[in-house]
């Protein structure tokens, strides 16, 4: 399959989550039609049988449903958006490891290995380091950072096993030192 | 390009079981996307079967409900568009990404 990153359709999920994240989306669109629902409802009454306090209490309810769309639509960018660098980050690990500067190769390397965690990630070692510390304690963002680090060589060296080329190799060489170098730098 | 493409390894190339997953997925995500755009057509019918059912005392009220079915049109397929979107750009993106390696290929 051509997808690297694990930026997948929900259909080619495991069923358990597929089913979870449709669940989900039906969830929110039945919510919002419910919270509508009860918005006419308040209207209605509103125009039909006034009472005290149905304006206030309409302006609450439709306050809270626009937060919440408002929430959701956030997740679903910053999905999207790590979703579009990941294939960024995927295509050129994968085209350009023989190409790039070693340094921006390890980057692309351990940017991808961040976005199979899930976690949130940017372009520069620093961000990727704040992404990694952000919530953990010291030790647990160097343990991620360390795990990262192991799984950008495991993609490297599944991405270029087979590939005999001194050239080649020998930039393989170097981006195995920047990783290390990377390693060194972390948190 | 189109040799190009064609002398790619895309999921044309890919052993029969994992094109058929493949297509299979994307089928599925196509369809369940225009299920949710059905379903938002039945929301707005039963809304405008519901309205009409309700008794109105004077014109200003048939123009707070029609207000209120526009609002409920927008606000319901918003979600659906926003899912919809996500799982395009999925799509998009990895046809970018084909010819991409294509071009490098």
């Amino acid at each position: 399959m051509p997808d690297a990153l694990g930026a997948r359709l929900p259909t080619e999920e495991p069923l358990g989550r597929s089913l979870s994240i449709y669940a989900k989306r039906l969830a929110i669109v039945l919510a919002v039609a419910l919270a509508n629902g009860v918005l006419l409802l308040m209207m209605w009454l509103g125009v039909t049988h006034p009472f005290p306090g149905g304006l206030l209490l309409g302006i609450v309810i439709t306050s809270v449903a626009t937060m919440f769309l408002w929430r959701e639509g956030l997740a679903v960018k910053e999905a999207i958006r790590i979703s579009e660098e990941g294939f960024v980050a995927g295509d050129l690990a994968h085209y350009e490891i023989g190409q790039a500067p070693p340094r921006v190769v390890a980057l692309s390397l351990l940017s991808r290995a961040l976005i199979r965690e899930d976690l949130r990630q940017d372009h520069g070692l620093e961000r990727v380091a704040r992404a990694l510390t952000r919530g953990a304690s010291d030790e647990e963002g160097r343990r991620r950072w360390m795990a990262a680090i192991d799984r950008a060589r495991q993609e490297l060296s599944a991405q270029t096993e087979g590939r005999d080329d001194p050239t080649l190799r020998n930039h393989v060489r170097r981006v195995i030192e920047a990783l290390h170098e990377l390693e060194t730098l972390g948190p | 390009m189109d040799e190009q493409i064609a002398g790619t390894g895309d999921e044309w190339s890919d052993p029969p079981g994992a094109r058929l997953r493949f297509f299979v997925g994307h089928f599925f995500a196509i369809l369940i996307d225009t299920g949710f755009l059905v379903l938002w057509v039945t929301v707005q019918w039963l809304s405008e079967r519901l309205i009409q059912g309700l008794k109105l005392a004077e014109v200003i009220d048939s123009w707070v409900l029609w207000t209120f079915q526009i609002v409920l049109a927008l606000s319901t397929l918003a979600p659906v568009v926003i899912y919809t979107y996500a799982d395009v750009i999925v799509m998009w993106a990895r046809a970018r990404k084909k010819v991409r390696r294509a071009k490098h290929a």
